[in-house]
């Protein structure tokens, strides 16, 4: 026992701390990797997220439903103003409902007569939230559609309502979408009705903040925002939200989409229009047969 | 000496702690927004651990979990990591002159652990050009929520099981006689 005890005294301290140098290297030569090679590193991530995520999908269903049963519980106790408000909006909603269903009909005739194609923009993929972020400084869901489900990079997620972030980051089976809230997120949007351009960029607060806008006087707190589908980013004329003035009188945008709660996002099929970057050719009538003598054989055997 | 059995049952406990930590963070309750940041659990289990136990924390243990948490929570890769490795050796090395440490000196000690982990995660986000870093009062409040919560986790492992050797007892690994 004493003579392996001062073996362990000999060899084993500094061998432990020559394994923990060697660990420790390899832990910044990890860091360096993320941040040089980002993309690289970052699928190597989706795909350590995509294994792992889904596999704990039978726990996270459990534990979402009960907690989410907690977050409502605060509501039961004013359940029957809730029940009564309810129903009022049910009554106003059926209206518009019936509204709706005529107004659906007519444009389906409309469209029937005019062959119209519909855009395939308009088409989407329906995923449920698996998970959070986790961290407090980022602003992150996990949905469990992926590439399986021909989910890619930049695509646009919405909740039923409004805009609520981009795919970014795609596993086989799952895919991370990151919200408007983020604060890497910068999305450019036009200001309703005022015509104006400007960028949202996320902040982690709930609301994120309106830059660059050109003339900030002819932009008023409810004014409407929706995407812009410049840079191609996202198709134009998607719901955003509506603009709020914060305390520091700076412009924000508080979000149509519940991104406290979201539960189901539909990930938009976005096809990038074609470019036309050729000029149109001209129409020419078919060359005419060279004039004058007949070209020598000799000549165009050797050619 | 403990039997080996026992410490394996640690090792696994604090494996399950660390992946039950990560599993909550996960969960979608929506991000607090506007709220205080939530503590940083698993940096406080393992400095409680490595302080009492350090055999119950092996490297190969902490290493990999650490590594599953940046992986899932966005956080760029093995940074933090590296951040825990280094509190946690300074700690370990530290442990064997800490016999009786009274808990004011442990928590003055973590304090400091903390406010040295965070300024180093900021900085090396800084020097990485790390685009939109997290605001630095955020970070405050996170280091300062760990270290609220670090006594609760301590008195948790207490009662769990994992306490300072008596003296004369000695861990799996024949030392501290």
């Amino acid at each position: 026992m004493a003579r392996t005890r001062s073996a362990h005294e000999i060899y084993g301290r500094p061998l432990r701390r020559l394994l923990v140098g060697l660990l420790c290297a390899a832990l910044v030569g990890l860091v360096l990797f993320w941040r040089i090679d980002n993309p690289r590193a970052e699928r190597a991530r989706a795909a350590v997220v995509d294994r792992v995520v889904p596999e704990m999908g039978w726990m996270l269903a459990p534990v979402t439903w009960a907690g989410r049963l907690v977050q409502d519980f605060e509501g039961y106790t004013r359940v029957y103003e809730q029940n009564q408000e309810l129903r009022r909006e049910l009554q106003r909603m059926s209206a518009w409902r019936e509204a709706a269903i005529q107004l659906e009909q007519e444009n389906a005739r409309l469209l029937d007569l005019n062959k119209v194609r519909l855009s395939p923009e308009l088409t989407y993929v329906t995923g449920v939230v698996l998970t959070d972020s986790g961290s407090p400084f980022r602003r992150s869901v996990l949905l469990n559609v992926g590439a399986r489900d021909g989910i890619r990079d930049g695509w646009a997620a919405m909740d039923g309502l409004g805009l609520v972030g981009r795919i970014a980051g795609v596993g086989e089976r799952s895919a991370r979408v990151i919200l408007l809230t983020d604060g890497a997120s910068r999305i450019p949007v036009t200001i309703q009705p005022s015509g104006l351009r400007a960028v949202l960029s996320g902040d982690t607060t709930a609301a994120p903040a309106l830059d660059f806008i050109e003339v900030p006087e002819d932009v008023a707190a409810g004014d409407r925002v929706v995407t812009s589908g410049d840079a191609q980013v996202f198709p134009p004329d998607l719901l955003v939200g509506q603009v709020v003035r914060d305390r520091n009188g700076r412009l924000r945008v508080r979000l149509a989409a519940d991104t406290g709660r979201l539960e189901y996002l539909r990930v938009l099929r976005a096809r990038p229009a074609e470019p036309i970057d050729t000029p149109g050719e001209l129409i020419l009538p078919p060359a005419p047969e060279p004039e004058g003598p007949p070209i020598p054989l000799a000549l165009q055997e050797g050619g | 000496m403990m039997a080996p059995r026992a410490v394996w049952g640690f090792r696994a406990l604090f494996a399950a702690l660390a992946l039950l930590a990560l599993f909550f963070a996960l969960l979608p309750f929506g991000p607090g927004e506007g709220g205080v940041p939530g503590p940083e659990l698993t940096f406080c289990l393992v400095c409680a651990w490595v302080l009492r136990r350090p055999d119950y924390v092996p490297l190969w243990l902490v290493v990999p979990v650490l590594l599953i948490d940046d992986a899932l929570l966005m956080r760029p890769l093995g940074l933090w990591t590296l951040i825990v490795l280094v509190v946690s050796e300074y700690l370990r090395r530290r442990v064997d002159h800490a016999e009786a440490l009274p808990f004011a000196a442990e928590m003055a000690q973590i304090t400091g652990c903390v406010a040295v982990a965070f300024a180093l995660n900021h900085l090396a986000l800084a020097v990485l050009l790390v685009e939109a870093p997290p605001p630095v009062a955020g970070q405050a409040l996170h280091a300062l929520a760990t270290l609220v919560f670090y006594p609760v986790v301590v008195v948790l492992s207490q009662l769990a099981g994992v306490r300072r050797l008596a003296p004369g007892e000695l861990d799996t690994m024949g030392t501290r006689a």
